[in-house]
């Protein structure tokens, strides 16, 4: 039980490494996942807002190629570049004064403080700029944000949407995070006032209908979720211990942690969250599954047992035939023909047997093999001679043959995953095969880690199941490992 | 009983190879000659994966199946690609097989004789491959991919039955390393080489070697799983998983399905016989002399 209890605490710092090293393998093989241009787990130059904007503006007070590209830049980075843009302009030349002041033009229209018309000449840019951050440079602080949008979420008027406004991208994280989540008609209209403005911004048209739903305004508000997830570096600063963790939150891995962690496991390619779709459709496969290893090892063990006592006689040949028909007939032959159109109770248990037959069919044969030479040896041939049945010795002996067909329990565990995936798309049950085959298809790392994740610990804790089934069917495995605790006590 | 058994998987076996032969003599691995069929049992809009998807549950490869009037394969087409499929499963099992064991045999020996970092690393690589189904180890070597092919597939599959044998060649290594016949060898002076290579391999290879054989069973049940899920050999080759998927009724389905059960029935039976051998070959050794 010591034993046991120690392998469970070792569950989590293996799950730890094993995701660090499930995710280099699926990020190797799908190159083209989204987020593919940051690194995978450790970024020692984690861009933010600051370093975006001073780039870009280095490009255009430079006049350089990647001007047009650097004025594209400034105009997404919106209000939340201002504090690193406008308080260098006097410090710039004059012409690449101009150009910055010019480019900015499209955000003073989206923030609704200026004109195209008004903005057309380049020294009328520069100085509206340059009053413009004498006049609300002291606007631009994260409580001046938290309030402005604080009031908005609770009641929203024209006045206060332009203040918001007025911030632009600035006020960003505040409105991702009041977002919150939809369970009251008070929550939608918070969201929805939230997510007009946030459209507004962005230009990313995922708004809230004033009459949405609660689950409606809760799928919005996790597109937005996700968004920001991948984007927020490109509003916000990093400084001091913030920095430190970009390092480690602006990369790959990081970007997959936050999602994980943040929205229930993580979102699919088709909305759905994996968290949902596990509840929903893993009790399918975990059915199957269960019925092929526990049913199916414990049928299997009889029945290889049996066929080993009775070797040579003519109830081993049909065991034998019977073993090899279910072995050789793939359960992808077997399934499409058995299964019926719709699924229903006896469609799952027509599955749960079909699993059954198959795992049992399999396991029999290294059951066989095990007790083979306990059938034929001196504790078997004595209780034979005292007058026991054929039945009654390999019964008997089923307790010390098992521990080998056992061990490989863990082993035969991805194996009778993807049976399972079979059997229900034959039995047309809804499990996990099918969004699997999907996420590979589409390359969804978030639902493969998770596949992968629960494999971790379902191995793990079959493999304590398996260690403490054998401590407890051989006392010979028992006064072993007691042998060794005493060695290592001392 | 298990002797004759294993003859008649021989004699199948025998037969298989010689259809396989047939097949490329009457040219049909011709490619274009299966356009048609090709475009029936895969998606056109998987694109260069080999992942189909039809949208199970319902889809329309179990639409096909109950709609024959629909785009159904006739019977004598299903018969020929199930032909066509014949050196592809054979072929698949054959290279799993040599090189599950290429793997398997050196890793089990170095992680039980050798090197206890080795060990640690086999038993770290027994849990992070046994944390996925097989069906994801394929699709994810072939996501690695931009265009998928059947090496993917095998180097896959072989890696996942490796690891088995490693650890069973791994245990029988432990096993024989205490017997008193390497402890004597030892104590006469022979290199720890030499105690491998003389003493220790011949007795440990026995289950690897059986653990092999059958695995080569399992690797054309299981690729008739994977291309039944959607996840099969790269067009041209065509996979009976596919063709049982595609469906169009009894008289298309009963070809893969024959052929399966044929396959694997006899490759099964040869790994029987093997292991009845081998076993009564170690019993035999073990027995004591009669001096």
């Amino acid at each position: 039980m010591r034993h046991a209890l120690r392998r469970v605490l070792w569950v989590v710092p293996t799950l730890l490494a094993t995701s660090v090293l499930l995710f280099l393998t699926l990020t190797s093989a799908a190159a083209t996942a989204p987020g593919a241009r940051l690194p995978r787990f450790f970024n020692p130059s984690p861009n933010d807002v600051r370093s975006l904007a001073t780039r870009a503006t280095a490009h255009l007070a430079a006049g350089d190629a990647a001007s047009a590209d650097a004025a594209r830049e400034l105009v997404r980075l919106g209000g939340a570049a201002l504090p690193h843009v406008l308080p260098r302009l006097d410090a710039m030349s004059p012409a690449g004064r101009a150009r910055v002041a010019q480019a900015l033009t499209p955000l003073a229209e989206r923030m609704g403080v200026a004109s195209a018309e008004e903005l057309a000449s380049p020294d009328a840019a520069v100085m509206f700029w340059l009053r413009f951050w004498r006049e609300r440079a002291i606007d631009f602080r994260p409580q001046v944000a938290q309030r402005l949008i604080g009031r908005t979420a609770t009641r929203a008027s024209s006045l206060r949407r332009a203040d918001v406004q007025g911030l632009d991208t600035f006020a960003l994280p505040d409105i991702m995070k009041t977002l919150g989540v939809a369970r009251t008609a008070e929550d939608v209209a918070r969201i929805y006032r939230l997510t007009r403005l946030a459209a507004h911004i962005t230009g990313n048209e995922w708004r809230v209908p004033a009459d949405a739903t609660p689950a409606e305004a809760n799928r919005v508000v996790t597109r937005w979720r996700r968004w920001w997830g991948e984007n927020q570096a490109a509003y916000v600063t990093f400084d001091g211990p913030a920095r430190l963790g970009a390092m480690v939150t602006e990369t790959r891995y990081g970007h997959w942690a936050r999602e994980a962690a943040g929205d229930r496991l993580g979102v699919l390619g088709d909305g759905r969250r994996v968290l949902d779709v596990l509840r929903a459709q893993a009790p399918v496969t975990l059915w199957l599954f269960a019925v092929g290893l526990l049913g199916g090892y414990l049928c299997g063990a009889v029945w290889g047992a049996l066929g080993a006592a009775f070797a040579g006689s003519r109830l081993e040949a049909a065991s034998s035939v019977l073993a090899v028909s279910l072995v050789a007939l793939p359960v992808s032959v077997l399934a499409p023909w058995l299964g019926p159109a719709d699924a229903s109770l006896g469609d799952r248990l027509g599955a749960a047997l079909l699993m059954l037959l198959g795992s049992a069919a399999l396991v029999s044969r290294h059951q066989r093999a095990a007790a083979r030479s306990l059938a034929t040896g001196d504790a078997a041939r004595t209780e034979r001679a005292f007058g026991a049945s054929r039945t009654r010795v390999a019964l008997r002996g089923l307790r010390g043959s098992c521990a080998a067909t056992l061990s490989l329990a863990a082993v035969d565990a991805p194996v009778m995953v993807t049976m399972a995936f079979v059997v229900e798309r034959g039995f047309h049950l809804g499990g996990l095969g099918a969004v699997t085959v999907e996420a590979l298809r589409a390359h969804d790392i978030g639902w493969l880690m998770t596949l992968g994740l629960l494999g971790v610990v379902g191995v793990a804790l079959l493999q304590i199941a398996t260690d403490l089934a054998l401590a407890a069917l051989d006392p010979r495995v028992r006064a072993g490992a007691r042998r060794a605790r005493g060695a290592f006590d001392g | 009983m298990i002797a004759a058994l294993a003859r008649l998987g021989v004699l199948t076996l025998a037969l298989l190879a010689l259809l396989t032969l047939f097949v490329g003599a009457l040219g049909w691995s011709d490619v274009r000659s299966t356009e048609r069929v090709e475009h029936l049992v895969r998606d056109p809009a998987s694109g260069p994966s080999a992942i189909r998807v039809d949208g199970w549950p319902g889809g329309p490869a179990r639409n096909a199946a109950r709609s024959p009037a629909g785009n159904a394969m006739a019977s004598h087409e299903a018969l020929r690609e199930t032909l066509r499929g014949l050196p592809g499963a054979l072929g698949t099992s054959a290279a799993v097989l040599a090189l599950s064991l290429l793997l398997g045999v050196p890793l089990g020996v170095v992680s039980g004789y050798l090197s206890p970092l080795a060990d640690a690393l086999l038993a770290r690589l027994v849990e992070f491959l046994g944390a996925w189904p097989t069906l994801v180890v394929v699709g994810v070597a072939w996501m690695a991919q931009d265009r998928p092919d059947a090496f993917s597939l095998i180097a896959a599959l072989a890696v996942t039955r490796a690891v088995r044998i490693a650890r069973l060649t791994r245990g029988e290594v432990l096993r024989v390393g205490g017997e008193e016949f390497v402890l004597a060898a030892r104590a006469l002076g022979a290199s720890p080489r030499e105690v491998l290579v003389r003493h220790v391999l011949p007795h440990a290879l026995t289950p690897a070697l059986t653990a092999a054989a059958f695995s080569a069973a399992a690797v054309v049940g299981l690729e008739a799983a994977l291309g039944y899920l959607g996840v099969d050999l790269p067009a041209p080759l065509p996979s009976w998983g596919a063709l049982l998927a595609a469906g169009g009724g009894p008289g298309v389905v009963v070809w893969p399905a024959l052929a399966a059960l044929l396959t694997t029935g006899s490759v099964y039976l040869v790994a029987l016989g093997l292991d009845d051998a081998l076993a009564r070959r170690q019993r035999l050794r073990r027995a004591p002399s009669g001096l």
